[in-house]
C-alpha cells in the first residue's frame, strides 16, 4: 500500500522487450484456440500486467485484456483524473478508466463473437468481475490460462534480469546500513533501511523482523515485533519498477556470534556466486552451510515471479525441490552452535 | 487496550453477530488492497499474497494465507490456527467442507474468489456484507482509541514530510522521509500519494522524480495505520512564501471544510455533506471543478480500510452513521493556483463531529 517511486525508462524496459513478450503470449494463446485472455491486477498481484505493460496500479484495480493479436488493453477503475500519470509510466498498450473494466471487455468480446477468454489464476479471479463477464457476454467460456501463462513466463529476458539486479542492489545497499550499529535496535534500522531504498528509488518496500534469535525465527511487521534480544534478523522484501527482490540479515551485538553469522553469510555469497542452475537448489545450499564448522541448514524456501505474483515460494519444504534459476529469492534457514540464523538472498 | 485485547473485543462482537442472526461461521477474504473484513476477523495485517479466514461462532478461526513468508508471520502475529496454503482455492473447500453443512456468510463477497463462488450453493456460502460491512462503520471506543493514535502520527508526520519539501528534493525523497519515519514509530502501513507542481498539476499520484521547486505547490495525503485502523490527514503546502493567488485559492477550500464539518452529525447525507463543500465553490464560480473531471470525492469513511463507504459525493444518499469514522477533503483543482488538499478524519457524532486531529488548517509556507 505503501507506493513510492514510479517510473518508465526505455533502457531498462525497452518496447521492443515488452512487444516481444506480448508475441509469444499471443502464440501460446493461439495454440489454445483463445479468444482473448484477460489478467486480472491489483496492488497484491501485479506482477503479470507490469510484465506486459510495465503498469502496476498503486490503488484499486483493473484488467489487462490480451486479443489474439495487436495491441493489449488495459481497463482500470482509477480515476480518470490520473490518466495522465498512468500514460506517462506505462510505455504500451491502450489504457481506460471504467468503474467496470470486465463489464467493458465483456462488451467487445461480445461484439466480436468470442467463445473461449483465457484467465490468469481463473479460481482466485475476484467474483464481481466474473459475474460481470459472464452477464455481458452470456456463453463465453472462461478457460484457466494460468500455465499458459506460466511457461511464456518462466523465460527470463535481460530487461527483467536488469531490474531485478538493480532491485537486488537497492536492497543490498540498504540492509549495509545495519553493519555499524545494529544496537540501534530493530524499529530505528527498519526506517534507515526504508529511507536508504526509497532514496534509491524504490517502489516499495516491507520490512519484517525476526526479534530474538535465540528464541525462534518468526517475523513480524515493526509494530507487533516487541523488544529485539541480543541477536535478531531484519528482512526486507523491496520493489524497483514492479519488480521484487528479498533480503535477510542476521545481526548480533555479540561479537562472537556476529562474526559466526558474518561467515554464514559468506557462505551464502558463495553458493550463491556457484549456483548450477541445472541442479536442484536444496542439496547445494546444504553443502555450502555444511562447510561452515558447526551449521548446519534447516530449512530453505526458494520464490520467483510465475504470474500474478511478484515473488511465490516454488522449492522448499512440502514444495520440494528444484534448481534456481536466474531472478529467484532464496531464503536459508540454519543453526550455529545452537542460535537461530536465517538470510535471504537475491540470485 | 492493545492489540490483542482489541482483537479480543472484536471477536466477541463479532461472535454475537453471528448468531444473532444465526450465520454458523463467517469467511472472510482479503490483501494488501482489502483487508479490513480479514483484519477485524483475525486482526492479521496481510501485506502480500491472498488470505481467506473461516470463523466459527465459537471464535475458533482458520486463516489460510498463500504466501510462505506471511504464514510465517501470521503464526507469531495472531492467535489463528494458520495454514501456508499455495492452493488456496483447494485449501478453502476442504475447509468449507470439514466445517459441515453449516450457513456460512462470505466477506466482501465482491473480491471473493470465482473458485469458491460459483460453487456458492454446494459449499453452502452468501453474502455476508449484512453481517460485517456495520460493524465496520461504526466503531467502538476501543477502537477510536487506535484511529486517534493513528490521526496523532499523521500530524506529526506530516510535520516530517513539511520539513523536508525544500526546493531541489525530490518528491520520492519526500516519501522516503515520511516512511522512515512511520517505521521508526512502529508504523507498518500507511497509504500516501503526492503532488508537485503549479496550475499544470491536475491531482496526486506516487512519485515520478519531479523536482520542488520554489513557490510549488506540494500536496499529500498521509494514512498511517495503528492497530490496523487508518487515519488521514490532507494538506499543502508552498515551497517558500505562498503568493496571494495560492492563499485566496487555498480560503476557497478551508471555506469549503468548514461547510462540509458543520453538517456533519449522525444520520446526515453523505450528499448533504458534499453539497455543503460544494456549493462553497459554486459561490465562487468554480463550481466545474466539483465534478468527476476535476475531483474523485469530497471524502469518504475510513476505518480498517482507508477508503471505506460511503463516498462523500452529491449522488450518494447513504447516511454517515454515529460512531464511524469519515474524512471530509473538498480536495480539488483550482485553475488559479492548481490541485490543493485539505482534509481531516472525524469521528461523527450524535449532534456534530470530533476532529481526530489538531494539525493546523493553514496554507503551510516551508522557509529554506
Amino acid at each position: 500500500m505503501r507506493r513510492g517511486y514510479y517510473g518508465w525508462d526505455e533502457a531498462e524496459l525497452p518496447k521492443a522487450a515488452l512487444a516481444a513478450r506480448r508475441a509469444r503470449l499471443q502464440s501460446a494463446m493461439a495454440r489454445e484456440n483463445l479468444d482473448g485472455l484477460v489478467i486480472y491486477t491489483n496492488i497484491a498481484r501485479p506482477a503479470a500486467v507490469s510484465w506486459l505493460i510495465g503498469f502496476t496500479p498503486y490503488w484499486s484495480e483493473g484488467l489487462l485484456f490480451a486479443p489474439p493479436a495487436g495491441e493489449l488493453d488495459f481497463a482500470t477503475a482509477l480515476s480518470k483524473r490520473v490518466a495522465e500519470w498512468m500514460r506517462a509510466v506505462t510505455p504500451v498498450g491502450e489504457l481506460t478508466t471504467t468503474p467496470k473494466p470486465a463489464e467493458y471487455f465483456a462488451k467487445r468480446l461480445k461484439a466480436s463473437g468470442a467463445r473461449r477468454l483465457g484467465v490468469l489464476d481463473l479460481d482466485m479471479l475476484p467474483s464481481v468481475q466474473a459475474a460481470e463477464l459472464l452477464e455481458t457476454a452470456p456463453g463465453l467460456a472462461l478457460v484457466d490460462a494460468t500455465a499458459l501463462f506460466a511457461a511464456e513466463r518462466a523465460k527470463r529476458d535481460d530487461a527483467e534480469r536488469g531490474l531485478f539486479a538493480h532491485a537486488a542492489v537497492i536492497a543490498r545497499d540498504a540492509l549495509a546500513l545495519i553493519d555499524s550499529s545494529p544496537e540501534r535496535g530493530a524499529n530505528t534500522l527498519a526506517g534507515a533501511i526504508e529511507k536508504s531504498a526509497r532514496d534509491a528509488r524504490a517502489e516499495d518496500v516491507n520490512i519484517t523482523i525476526a526479534p530474538d534469535l535465540g528464541r525462534g525465527v518468526g517475523f513480524a511487521r515493526v509494530d507487533r515485533a516487541g523488544e529485539t534480544g541480543a541477536s535478531f534478523a531484519i528482512r526486507a522484501s523491496i520493489a524497483y519498477k514492479s519488480t521484487w527482490v528479498r533480503r535477510t540479515r542476521s545481526l548480533s551485538t555479540n561479537a562472537a556470534i556476529a562474526a559466526r553469522f558474518a561467515t554464514l553469510e559468506a557462505a551464502l555469497d558463495a553458493l550463491i556466486a556457484r549456483n548450477d542452475p541445472a541442479a536442484d537448489i536444496g542439496p547445494q545450499a546444504a553443502a555450502a552451510i555444511a562447510r561452515v564448522p558447526g551449521a548446519r541448514l534447516d530449512r530453505w524456501l526458494l520464490e520467483e515471479c510465475r504470474g500474478s505474483y511478484p515473488l511465490e515460494a516454488v522449492a522448499g519444504g512440502d514444495l520440494g525441490d528444484a534448481p534456481a534459476g536466474a531472478c529467484a529469492v532464496l531464503t536459508a534457514h540454519a543453526t550455529i552452535d545452537g542460535v537461530n540464523w536465517v538470510a535471504t538472498r537475491p540470485i | 487496550m492493545n492489540a490483542s485485547a482489541l482483537h479480543n473485543a472484536r471477536s466477541a462482537i463479532l461472535r454475537e453477530e453471528m448468531a444473532r442472526a444465526d450465520i454458523d461461521a463467517l469467511l472472510v477474504y482479503g490483501n494488501n488492497w482489502h483487508a479490513d473484513s480479514l483484519r477485524y476477523a483475525t486482526d492479521f495485517g496481510i501485506q502480500e499474497g491472498q488470505a481467506l479466514a473461516l470463523v466459527g461462532r465459537d471464535g475458533t478461526t482458520t486463516l489460510l494465507l498463500d504466501d510462505a513468508g506471511e504464514a510465517e508471520r501470521a503464526k507469531l502475529e495472531t492467535a489463528c490456527d494458520v495454514v501456508f496454503a499455495p492452493k488456496l482455492i483447494e485449501a478453502a473447500k476442504s475447509m468449507l467442507g470439514r466445517a459441515g453443512n453449516r450457513r456460512v456468510a462470505a466477506a466482501p463477497w465482491r473480491l471473493m474468489p470465482y473458485g469458491l463462488t460459483r460453487e456458492a450453493k454446494d459449499l453452502r456460502i452468501s453474502d455476508g456484507a449484512a453481517l460485517i460491512e456495520h460493524l465496520l462503520m461504526a466503531k467502538r471506543d476501543f477502537e477510536l482509541d487506535a484511529a486517534r493514535r493513528a490521526a496523532k502520527l499523521a500530524d506529526e508526520g506530516y510535520k516530517v514530510f513539511r520539513d523536508a519539501a525544500v526546493p531541489g528534493a525530490k518528491d520520492y525523497e519526500l516519501i522516503a522521509a515520511i516512511e522512515a519515519f512511520f517505521r521508526v514509530h512502529k508504523v507498518p502501513e500507511n497509504f500516501m500519494i503526492i503532488g508537485v507542481g503549479g496550475v499544470e498539476v491536475r491531482g496526486m499520484a506516487p512519485p515520478v522524480g519531479k523536482i520542488v521547486k520554489a513557490g510549488d505547490l506540494v500536496t499529500t495525503e498521509l494514512t498511517p495505520c495503528v492497530d490496523g485502523y487508518y487515519a488521514q490527514v490532507c494538506r499543502t503546502l508552498v515551497a517558500g512564501k505562498a503568493s496571494d493567488v495560492q492563499l485566496k485559492s487555498f480560503a476557497v477550500y478551508q471555506e469549503a471544510l468548514d461547510a462540509g464539518l458543520a453538517v456533519v452529525k449522525s444520520g446526515v447525507k453523505a450528499s448533504d455533506i458534499a453539497k455543503a463543500e460544494n456549493d462553497v465553490f459554486r459561490k465562487y464560480g468554480l463550481g466545474d471543478y466539483v465534478t468527476s473531471e476535476y475531483t474523485r470525492v469530497r471524502g469518504h469513511g475510513i476505518g480498517l480500510f482507508p477508503d471505506q463507504r460511503p463516498q462523500i459525493l452529491e449522488d450518494v444518499a447513504l447516511p454517515v452513521v454515529g460512531d464511524s469514522t469519515i474524512i471530509v477533503h473538498p480536495n480539488t483543482y483550482h485553475p488559479d493556483a492548481g490541485y490543493m488538499v485539505l482534509g481531516d478524519t472525524i469521528v461523527v457524532r450524535e449532534n456534530g463531529h470530533e476532529s481526530l486531529g489538531s494539525l493546523s488548517r493553514e496554507l503551510f509556507q516551508v522557509a529554506y
